[in-house]
């Protein structure tokens, strides 16, 4: 039920925007994806703090010496990691909860989407069940203009050259994915550093992982995650914190160097 | 940190499996309801994935299309029965095919007809069925275009974008001159068969997902609409020449028999309306919220809920209640079909314990399908 009333918040203020911006489904989700960033901006803005200091901490001496310490203490090796978390005032799971906050909205969005859509006639009676706003006029609303620039926003997006479907919006989210996980990647010049590894491994995986989302999904979710990672990307420059010599070959290593 | 990646992967693939747990234009039992239609001898149920054929003697299963489930076929449309055995129906699949099923022909190997796509020019799927005039079907499509398609080859006649953003869910009916067409983008339009150009189209206020119904003269149509509110048209022009409030949305078709309109709404009301005036001559209110058309059989008006319940009225004693409801397990979205002696209720298969029931003209049930 909760998870229902989660989804008919989502529809509505779509359909809301939908209806104050003059019947353009494509603008909606975008302008609903800038709702949804500045309301979870604090919580990206505690992301970026947290992956910072604990890149930080990577190559602190204190840090250093204790993993070297305790390697065969695991027990020991824990708490004196706690203590120095705690110490300096670092939460280790901070980076890790606009990850998970990330995931429902993206669930929900889908359903969202795909209910918006109602793209068959169950689907238009659920909707038409999902109104909770009483301001909203659904009836004038219905049926939505599921049409964007080239995209049907309710189904996966091609485009065809020369006789060749090519997913367009899937290759710009694995893209502007790929683009915004480089950019958060702090320089490191330690070859053994665990989370560099990681987040490496990361700015591979989640491209490649959005980009078949992209592809399988209707092309809504796609609007959805173009527009987030530019946002995101915006957010990191204007803050400072972009990392641009990541996008070259061998640029963090670079980085690092000069910055030793 | 190998915490953190491994659940940042599990993440990734709960959100993968959850995403595609929920792809509603993926064509599946439940994503709609089916669509039903009868001969003599036979009931036809479209029920996503396949399309079945049940023996309406005893309810055993005739033969299923596919024989297989095909992820790209999809059917909820109401099959079109042909005179000559053969069926017509559109898929809602991503195979854009307009089929004609042979029910003569069934292959003994695989228990399935032969079919045949013989139109697959449309850009969008089939939630409408077809109208099948002489040797041409003319067919609505959700990219919001009629196409006029020979029953012969399959070769499209002449098609006509229909409105601003198409969504044709509803069969055309005709008066033998002009096509009436309704839409979800809230117009109803009228079709001149000859020349294959609009005549009128008037806007209901709300989408229209069924068919409008028209009176024995040729005159006057009736439809319902989102804007809660039946309305009847003049079929020359498009006038409106009255307009009755419901409580909410009339989803189904009304079903006209004399002097009077019957229709059901979404807050579970049924109707019976003057048809000269739009004045309400009796209401009832059954168990729940009503989309399908009323059945009108002899004395009886029959209506389907979504509870589950079939519910019968006397038309000459102005609504009182026969000896019915029956229940069946399940949800029941599609209006009751008669044949012969018998009534036909297809549930949502979601929930249901059978896909098709068949009752007497008492509400005692004579059998139930289950597909096999």
């Amino acid at each position: 039920m909760v998870w229902e009333y989660f989804i008919s918040l989502f529809v509505n203020t779509l359909l809301w925007i939908y209806d104050v911006i003059g019947h353009n489904f494509g603008i909606a989700i975008i302008l609903f994806t800038i709702l949804i960033r500045a309301i979870t901006w604090p919580l990206n803005a505690q992301q970026m703090k947290g992956a910072q200091a604990m890149q930080e901490l990577q190559s602190d001496k204190e840090w250093q010496e204790i993993q070297k310490k305790y390697a065969k203490d695991k027990e020991k090796l824990a708490q004196e990691q706690m203590r120095i978390y705690k110490e300096r005032g670092i939460s280790p799971f901070a980076s890790c909860l606009p990850t998970l906050i990330q995931f429902p909205i993206i669930i929900a969005l889908y359903q969202s989407i795909i209910r918006a859509m109602a793209t068959t006639p169950l689907g238009l009676l659920q909707l038409g069940r999902s109104i909770i706003f009483p301001f909203l006029n659904v009836e004038s609303i219905i049926p939505l203009k599921s049409h964007f620039l080239w995209m049907d926003l309710g189904r996966p997006e091609s485009v065809t050259m020369f006789g060749v479907a090519i997913p367009t919006l899937a290759i710009i989210v694995a893209l502007t994915t790929y683009v915004q996980s480089k950019l958060t990647m702090p320089p490191t010049s330690n070859p053994g550093d665990q989370s560099a590894a990681m987040t490496s491994s990361m700015a591979i995986t989640m491209p490649l992982m959005l980009g078949w989302f992209a592809l399988t999904f209707a092309s809504g979710l796609s609007v959805y995650f173009i527009t987030s990672n530019l946002l995101g990307i915006a957010q990191y420059a204007v803050t400072g914190r972009a990392n641009w010599r990541a996008l070259l070959p061998g640029g963090n290593k670079a980085a690092s160097a000069r910055k030793k | 940190m190998n915490t953190k990646r491994v659940t940042l992967v599990f993440l990734a693939l709960v959100g993968a499996l959850l995403l595609s747990s929920c792809v509603g234009g993926a064509a599946g039992r439940g994503s709609s309801w089916p669509g039903l239609a009868a001969d003599a001898q036979t009931a036809y149920l479209s029920d996503g994935l396949q399309l079945f054929a049940a023996r309406l003697s005893d309810g055993a299963q005739v033969w299923k299309y596919p024989a297989k489930g095909d992820a790209k076929i999809s059917f909820y449309a109401t099959p079109v029965v042909l005179e000559d055995g053969r069926l017509v129906i559109g898929s809602a699949g991503t195979d854009h095919c307009l089929y004609v099923i042979d029910t003569t022909k069934v292959d003994a190997a695989t228990g399935s007809p032969a079919a045949t796509c013989i139109f697959k020019g449309s850009k969008d799927r089939w939630i409408a069925a077809p109208l099948v005039v002489g040797d041409v079907i003319y067919a609505p499509n959700n990219d919001g275009t009629l196409y006029a398609v020979s029953l012969a080859d399959g070769q499209m006649l002449w098609s006509l974008q229909i409105g601003i953003g198409g969504h044709l869910w509803a069969a055309p009916i005709s008066d033998g001159k002009t096509l009436y067409i309704s839409s979800l983008d809230h117009f109803i339009y009228a079709v001149d068969i000859s020349s294959h150009k609009l005549v009128w189209k008037t806007d209901l206020g709300g989408s229209v997902p069924s068919a409008p119904a028209i009176s024995a003269d040729g005159k006057t149509l009736y439809a319902g609409s989102f804007a809660s509110k039946v309305f009847a048209l003049d079929a020359a022009s498009g006038k409106v020449q009255w307009e009755t409030v419901t409580k909410g949305w009339a989803w189904g078709s009304p079903a006209v028999a004399e002097d009077t309109v019957y229709v059901g709404d979404l807050e579970g009301q049924l109707y019976a309306l003057e048809a000269a005036t739009g004045k309400v001559a009796w209401s009832a209110q059954p168990d729940g919220p009503i989309t399908g058309s009323p059945l009108l059989a002899g004395d009886l008006v029959i209506v389907t809920t979504e509870s589950g319940s079939v519910f019968a009225y006397s038309k000459d004693t102005h609504g009182q209640q026969a000896s019915w409801p029956v229940s069946v397990k399940g949800k029941i979205y599609t209006p009751a079909v008669q044949a012969g002696d018998r009534i036909l209720v297809a549930p949502l298969s979601s929930g249901a314990e059978f896909l098709l029931t068949a009752l007497n003209i008492d509400g005692g049930v004579i059998w139930n399908y289950k597909p096999q």
